[in-house]
Formats: C-alpha cells, structure tokens, sequence
C-alpha cells in the first residue's frame, strides 16, 4: 500500500522537500515556527494549524517568524523575490489580503510587465480559504476570484494531499507570484503520496470523475462535494463528469470544453460569492467558446450574495451543499 | 492461589500492530504498584513507557528486551499472593496461544507490505509475500513497477514465495539515473537475493525486466533456476524505440494514453486510472532523465542493443509472447532454437492479458 | 484619584463580570457546544474597566479578537453577549458575527475585530466624527503587542496627530501575539515609548492594578476630551488562557501564568487594596461575587435555550436597502 499523508503534512513535506533542494528557498509568517521571544518551546505553533511545523528543526533560519504586520513582510518576500530569493510567505487567512493586498497586486504582480519584462518575482503567498469551521465573516472567505482577476498572479486552489504537494513544488519553483489557497477545511484528508518530490504544471486541469452526462466543474473544497452528489446521481442514472481546474489563474479551459463538447451540459460549483466568481467567469467563457455545444443553460453553485456567517445553522446553508450541487444537475436534465 | 495480571503489548494510536520491547525498569521479583513504570517499548512512531495494569509482584518476564511482539502480546505476569508454578506456567502458555490467535486473525496479507531494502545508498522497495518455498522474483518492464503484478502475486503465493522488486527509477524505489541501465538492475536482483537470503530462486521478467533477468542468469549462475520470460527484451533486435523514447519523455495525460495504448492487445485495459497513475510516476523529480538514459542502454540505431539469446538456451527458460505485441515484436524469437517458446492471443502484457497461461506454468 | 464607594463598587463588578464570564465560556467552550473559536480575556480585566469607567454611550471604542472584556466593561448586555457566543437569534449580532465580531453600536462599542490592527483607523474616524458633531465624546482604540506592529496602527498614531483627534491609543501588552514574545516581536523597549515619534505623550502603566490604569486613563482621556489631542498608553499585563481555547501554550514558561495569578490578579489587588484601606468591605465584595455568578449561570442557561437563526435570516443585513 503506497503511503498516506494529509492535506497538511503534504504541504509542509513539499516545503520540506524543496527547501533542502534549494538554498534560495526561504518560509515566513506569523507564528511559523512560533515561541520567539518567550520562555517556552520554540517551534510552538508551526503556523497556526501547524502546517510548517517541524520545519524549523530542519532548515533553522531559513523558516521566520514575524512581527503582525503583513504589509511589511508579504512586501519584503516580494522584494526578495526580486533579490533572488524564493519565499514563501504565510498570509494567515486570505481574509487578511487588505492588510497587504497592495505589496501582491500593485508591487509583486506588476514587477514583470511594468519593467519591460527585466523582472522575475518568484513568490508564494500561502493562505487559508474557506468556510466550515464557524470562523465567521473575517476568516472564512474565498477570495480566490479577486486573486485570479489580476494578471501577473497565478492562483493554485489544491483539492487533494497529492495535488498540494506536486502543486506546492510547482508553486515555489515558478518564476511568477503564486498565491496558494489552502482550504482549512482539507487540511486532516488523507491521500496518497509519493515519497519523493514531483511538480505538477500549472494549466491542467484533473477530470477526478468521468461522466457523459453533464460536466460540473468544482473548485477546491468544493471538488469533494460535487464527488458527493455525483454519487448520488449515478443512482438516478444521471453520469456526472467531474473536473477540477486546480489553477484558476492560469484556467485550463481546454479540458472543460471538451468535456462540454461532449456531454452539453455545464455546472460550476464556486464557494466563493456569486459576482464576478470564478463560477460567473468560467461560464462565462465556454458560453463564449462552446455555445453551439450547450444543450441548456449554465447553472452556478455558489455561496449567496452575502459575508460568511458565523451561526451553524446560517454557515451550513451559505456552503454549497452536494444537494444544492445534484439540484442544479437535475434541472439540466 | 492468588490473583494473576497480565502485562501486555500496548496500543498506542490507531495504526500501531507491534511493538519492540526495550528495557524492563523493574527487575523479577519487585513489588510494583498500578502506574508505575514497567518496560519501555518502542514503535516506529513513539518510544515510551508502560505502567502497570495493577499492583503486586513481577513475578515473571516472558518477554525479553529486542524482542518484537504484536499488540496484546504477553509481556509479563503481576502476581498477588501465593503463586502455584505449574498454574502460572499454564496460564503463560494460554496467554501467549491467545494472542497468538488473535495476531493470526489480524495479520495483514504480507503481500500489501510495501517493504524495502538498502542497496548502494538507494531505498529499493519490494512486495513479499513471505511464506513458502521455492522463490520466484518478479522483474517488471521499462516504465513499469511491481505492482504490474497485481493479477499474479496472490495467484502464485500460496504455492510458492513470490517476491517483485521496483528497479531504481522505478515505483516506489529511489530515483537514480547512475543505478538506471539493465545491467544495474541485475546486480541489484543477484543482491536482492543476498540480502534476503534466498538462495536459488526463479526468475520472471516482463520485456526488460527479462532482459534484467537474462543478465542475472549470465552473470550469477549458481543464483538462478529456471526462467520465465515475458516479451522479453534482450532476444533479437528488433524493438519500437518510438514507443521506449517517447515514453521517456512524455508529460501529459494525452501522450501517455497514447503510449499505453500501445501495450495492449485490448485497448480498453488502458483505465484513466492507469494513465493517471503513469503521470504521477513521471512527475517525479529526476524520473524523465534517468528514463531517458536507461533508454539509451536498451537500444541504439533503432535496435536492440544487446542479445543474450544463448544465455536462454543455456539456462531452463520458457518464453510466452503475444502475437499482437507493439513493442517487441514476436518475431523476435522466430530465430530461437531449443527454447520453450508459446505464443499467446494477446499484446505485450502477457502477464496481466493471459495472466490465467502464464499464472499456471508458473505454479 | 478618588473613587466614591459606589464606583468602586461598580469597577469590582465589571472586573468580576468579565472574569466570570470568560471562565465559565472557557468550561463550556471545551464541552464543544460553542461553535469556532474563542480569544478570553482572563487576566486583562483591570485595563478595559479602568479606561470604560470614564466613559459614557457616546464615547466609542474598538476591540480586537479579544473583546469580551471591552464590550462588558463598555456596557454591552452579557445575555445578549452569551447568546452571540453560542450562535443564537437573540445575540448581540443576531448569531451572524460571533465572539469575534460582537458589537453593540448604541453603547458606543464599534466591535470586536478579527483583522489585527483594524481598530485604530476605525477609531480616527471615531474622533473626527465627535470633532465634526462637537459632542464631547472620545474614542479609545485596543490593540495587543501584536497589533501595535501593525501599519494601520501606526499610520493611525500620526493620523490622529495631525488631526488633533479625540483618539486614545491603548496597547494591551500581555507578552503574547499569538505564542510569538513581545520581547522579540516588539522593536522597542516600550510600546509607549513609540509614541515619542508620533508627536503624543506615552505612558507605560501596570495593567495588573485598576487603579493605576483608572488615573492614566482619566488624564487622557479628559486631556482628548478638552481638545488636548491623542495618547499612547501601554497597559503590561497577562492572559491567562492561551491565545485561542485549544492552544497548548507550550512557548509558555514553567509555572508562568501561576505565578501572575498568585502575585498579580488584578481581582485581588483590588480586593486587597479596597478591603485594607476600610473602602469596602469583603462582604460587599463576596455578595458581588454571588451575584455575578448567578448572572452568568443564567446567561448560559438563556443562551442554551434560545432559538437558533433561520434560513431567512442568511440574506438579510447585507445591505441597507438592495437594489
């Protein structure tokens, strides 16, 4: 039996594996190694769900911990980056971009083209997405669309512990600013992966279920729902194909299409809001490219047109559920 | 007769089935009291140590330090009170025939073990399924791994130990380009059989792991008996080098499913699954060039770089290939004489297209 | 400064208040009933009650993700408190913020806040709105050592500067922003000490002892209030739980938080300091403690047993009026 890790251990192992491979490498975030300036245990926290824990027994100074202040250390990875290094810096809760959101889209994004390509900024901003965990308003948002409207950035959503870690490699070996979303949710799904280290390109799309009847297209946490809800369509005799983009930025539309030419029928499954969504945007374009394929409208799964809530009851009905997921196939049939 | 308490191997997390007994803290003979510490055993993820169930006297240790027992096994005897030696002694043997049962009962098929050995510094990682006489190994094919014998092994076990290695760049085993070519696969196998102890054992290999096996036989004699060969590289010369370059170099799931294709006399074997499954393989760092350097040992021009026809001859050897193969063709052995050669309905994949043929002459 | 018994009296209360609620959200947190997570006050309890003692329902303040202190000593109601906590419909947020986001606009509490160092902007714009409306009124931003660092803080500190603001600035500094050291995470000496730099006097007070917080806090704050412009004024002090419920607190030293409590409790200095100089008795002080405890026993109890929100309830308050 090969072996299993989790979502979590799959990133730090990525981490890990690559920060031995190459000295340029550098990890920095609030509480990354934590227990700096106290009487305690160093390497305390490890980040706040202990994804890079251990790491500092490893590298020792290559991990740093810093100060809370995102606009400064998200800007000097950036800087960095354009230095010669490559790190990868913790944006704790992607909720967290306003703090720093102009060092990443004004200043690392714009680096490249603004100086007439004399520019490489390899950066990776690590950062936790999504709902589930009663977070509430400020910590539970997926604002992976706002991410993936700025050219110059890449956006990595991994759904699985093997696509973090080939994901993760890929991430800190390109020479583009990449902002990795972790869904806090996934962090304890256990999966198969491979000891050693492997990169997974950028642009490729994984149908993680075959089906001629309609193709979902799923983000994220949000893959494994669709899984769900196919399931239970099978039962119905309806075949789903499910396809996971794993990067929205760049979007391996191609896959999508075909899968489209074939079965006619589309719905996409975004946790994010509804406007100007990833959801919105890749309808959007196969209903540009692949409209005469289209046997019906596109259906969009999304969170409503409202912040995350924190009560159990209102956060479980603003997730897209596999039942909202299966509803939205059935209308197409 | 007083009361007895077990001391038993603990369970310490949900995957833990066996544990090492370190040293006894206390000696036989000792009064202990419950919680007190006892022994220290050791798992692969945590050393640490037991307390006592219970209070009274350690009168008896059964289980000696280095030793490695399974989960529950009998460790130890806490006694109250006068202790009848022929009583105790039965209660050994009951507890130990037991645990015995139930580690039976729980054993894990030995064939699921993704096991592994040191050779040169590399991690060599095999399957194994342990019991049994007269060892026959299992050498996949360029690209391939061991778990190309998923349709053999638990077939072939229960009359003889079957055992089937991943070469260096291969499955699970490490990658490296210097310990990639035909030549160090077969010392890797004649060390395989060192490290192990094997003895004399059979040889199966599929394409170039019959090749690997070929090479075995010319270069450790006293190590093989008989050999199986599978479309096996190293007869003749002819080859696809289209389909061993291209697989080399091939990163997508299109390219790869194109490649498969070609493996099969029946295309529909190719699962995406199997696709998916040769582009994890090829993702991994390192993979590409050892590949593509192995590729160049096994041909040159457009031809087979090596024949070791009269090794097959000289050594007890069956051949079965498929009349449809893609990348050996079977005309390879028109020339082959004094050889048991069987030609078969199918592609390259004997072993896993008529793995029933191939399963019973291996018996 | 001198307190009439009647002020005392309410300090202890409000301090008392805070630390009961917080133990007991602490029990019942690791019961599992309350959802996501929760930042306790224990142990701080001196610094928000010695600032909101000079305030009324005009002043504003801003918290941070460790605000149930400050929303009890601005007045916020605990049931209401309690029912947040716990996700219900009755909540001071209706059940839609949670522990981190309570916030009761009518008391002059502008939130708890899950952004670090989002308060300190939010409160210049506090203090020019009482500066525009010429209502007297003050406006106090919290921060930890952690969001003393942060640029919106000290962009913040120079903003209220050149506006002459009725801000008062206060950094709770409890040795901790998250299990990262002050010692090592702060560039300075003292918090306060930056204060220098932005134009403002700074005060460094012991944040264990309610009646020295109560003094500083009274210059300041009279100071901003009679157009004197802002403070920066660095409370020292602990918490007693970790940084979140569940953290390990393993960065912590031995016997650390033992040794606060037992040399420093803010609760008992008070009642040391009252009792000795004949101010109040300790019967007085224990029919508090009874009192509180009841309040906070029926705050659970209501809170368990109120409605949950409803499905209808998910889109409304997005906006004011939409389309």
């Amino acid at each position: 039996m090969a072996r299993e890790l989790t979502f979590k251990d799959a990133i730090n192992e990525a981490l890990a594996q690559e920060m031995a491979r190459d000295e340029t490498v550098i990890a920095m975030g609030e509480d990354n190694v934590g227990g700096m300036g106290a009487e305690g245990e160093i390497d305390a926290w490890g980040g706040v769900l202990g994804v890079t824990k251990g790491l500092h027994a490893k590298v020792g100074d290559r991990i740093m911990d810093t100060p809370i202040t995102e606009s400064a250390f998200i800007g000097a990875a950036a800087g960095a980056a354009a230095c010669g290094m490559r790190p990868v810096a913790e944006l704790m809760f992607i909720d967290f971009m306003g703090v720093c959101f102009d060092q990443i889209f004004n200043q690392a994004a714009k680096f490249k083209y603004m100086f007439g390509g004399k520019a490489e900024t390899p950066l990776v901003v690590r950062t936790m997405i999504g709902a589930g965990l009663r977070a509430a308003s400020q910590h539970s948002q997926c604002l992976y669309p706002i991410f993936t409207h700025i050219p110059g950035l890449k956006v990595v959503i991994p759904s699985t512990p093997y696509d973090a870690k080939g994901l993760m490699i890929q991430s800190i070996r390109d020479n583009d600013p990449v902002i990795f979303c972790e869904h806090k949710s996934l962090y304890g799904l256990k999966g198969e992966v491979p000891e050693g280290s492997y990169a997974i390109p950028f642009n490729e799309a994984n149908v993680v279920r075959e089906g001629g009847d309609v193709t979902v297209v799923a983000i994220g946490m949000m893959v494994h729902k669709a899984l769900e809800a196919a399931t239970a369509l099978a039962k119905e005799g309806i075949q789903c194909e499910v396809i996971d983009p794993r990067t929205t930025s760049p979007l391996d539309l191609d896959t999508i299409i075909e899968s489209v030419e074939n079965t006619g029928r589309l719905v996409v499954v975004d946790e994010s809001n509804p406007r100007c969504s990833m959801a919105a945007d890749i309808s959007a374009q196969v209903t540009e490219q692949a409209f005469s394929s289209l046997k019906g409208p596109v259906r969009m799964v999304t969170a409503p047109h409202c912040p995350p809530p924190f009560s159990d009851v209102l956060e479980d009905l603003y997730i897209p559920s596999p039942e909202k997921i299966a509803e939205a196939v059935r209308t197409l049939k | 007769m007083g009361e007895m308490i077990k001391v038993t191997m603990p369970k310490w997390g949900l995957s833990m089935v066996k544990g090492t007994v370190n040293d006894w803290v206390v000696d036989e003979g000792d009064e202990v009291e419950k919680g007190q510490e006892l022994v220290e055993i050791e798992t692969d993820k945590i050393a640490n140590v037991l307390e006592s169930p219970g209070e009274g006297v350690l009168y008896r240790i059964v289980a000696q330090p280095g030793e490695v027992l399974p989960v529950s096994a009998l460790l130890g005897v806490i006694t109250q009170g006068e202790v009848d030696e022929a009583e105790l002694e039965s209660y050994i043997a009951e507890a130990q025939a037991a645990a015995a049962a139930a580690a039976a009962d729980e054993a894990p098929d030995p064939l699921t073990i993704n096991r592994r050995l040191d050779w040169e510094g590399l991690t060599i990682r095999y399957l194994d399924s342990e019991e049994g006489e007269r060892p026959l190994i299992c050498l996949h094919g360029f690209g391939g791994d061991k778990n190309n014998w998923q349709f053999n092994l638990a077939a072939l076990a229960p009359n003889r130990r079957v055992l089937a290695p991943d070469f260096p760049s291969h499955g699970d085993s490490t990658v490296s380009a210097e310990h990639s070519s035909p030549l160090a696969y077969a010392k890797m196998v004649s060390a395989m059989i060192d490290q192990l102890e094997l003895g004399q054992v059979d040889l199966v290999g599929h394409s170039m792991g019959g090749l690997v096996a070929l090479l075995v036989a010319r270069e450790s004699p006293a190590k093989v008996g008989a050999l199986t060969l599978l479309a096996p590289a190293g007869i003749g010369t002819e080859i696809n080098a289209g389909y061993v370059d291209g697989f080399a170099t091939a990163n997508s799931r299109n390219e790869l499913k194109a490649l498969a294709v070609q493996l099969f006399a029946d295309k529909e074997m190719v699962s995406r699954q199997m696709v998916a499954d040769l582009l994890k393989y090829k993702r991994l760092d390192g993979v590409e060039g050892a590949l593509v350097q192995l590729a160049g040992t096994l041909h040159s021009g457009g031809k087979q770089s090596e024949d070791l026809s009269s090794v097959a001859q000289s050594v007890p050897t069956k051949i079965f290939w498929g009349k449809a193969d893609e990348i050996l063709a079977v005309s390879n052995c028109a020339q082959l004489s004094g050889v048991d050669v069987e030609q078969l309905e199918c592609g390259h994949m004997a072993h896993m297209e008529a793995a029933d043929v191939v399963n019973k002459h291996l018996t | 400064m001198s307190l009439s018994e009647s002020k005392l009296l309410q300090a202890y209360r409000k301090m008392r208040q805070i630390r009961a609620f917080e133990d007991r959200v602490h029990d019942e947190f690791a019961t599992g009933e309350i959802p996501g997570f929760v930042h306790l006050y224990a142990g701080e309890e001196a610094s928000a009650v010695g600032f909101c003692m000079h305030l009324n329902d005009e002043d504003r303040i801003a918290s941070t993700h460790r605000g149930h202190g400050h929303c009890i000593a601005k007045g916020v109601e605990i049931n209401g408190m309690m029912s947040e906590i716990y996700g219900r419909r009755n909540g001071t947020c209706a059940g839609k913020g949670g522990s981190m986001h309570i916030a009761d606009l009518e008391k002059g509490m502008m939130g708890a806040n899950g952004i670090v160092g989002a308060g300190p902007p939010l409160i210049c714009g506090a203090g020019l709105a009482a500066k525009f409306r010429k209502n007297g009124a003050v406006a106090i931003a919290f921060v930890g050592d952690g969001g003393s660092n942060q640029g919106t803080t000290l962009e913040s500190l120079n903003l209220a500067t050149v506006w002459n603001l009725p801000c008062i600035f206060v950094a709770e500094n409890n040795g901790y922003a998250e299990s990262t050291g002050s010692k090592w995470s702060v560039s300075c000496e003292n918090i306060a000490d930056r204060a220098a730099a932005f134009g403002m006097p700074g005060v460094v007070v012991d944040g264990h002892d309610f009646f020295a917080v109560y003094e500083v806090a009274g210059e300041a704050i009279k100071r901003a209030r009679e157009g004197g412009g802002p403070t920066l004024i660095e409370c020292k002090l602990n918490r007693y739980y970790g940084h979140f419920e569940g953290d390990a607190q393993t960065y912590r030293g031995v016997d650390e938080v033992k040794k606060v409590k037992e040399s420093k409790d803010c609760l008992m200095l008070f009642s040391k300091r009252v009792t000795e100089q004949g101010l109040l008795t300790q019967a007085q002080l224990d029919a508090i403690d009874k009192e509180v405890a009841a309040e906070i026993e029926a705050s659970v109890e209501h809170a368990k047993s109120s409605a949950k929100p409803t499905a209808a309830d998910l889109m409304t308050d997005v906006y004011v009026s939409y389309p």
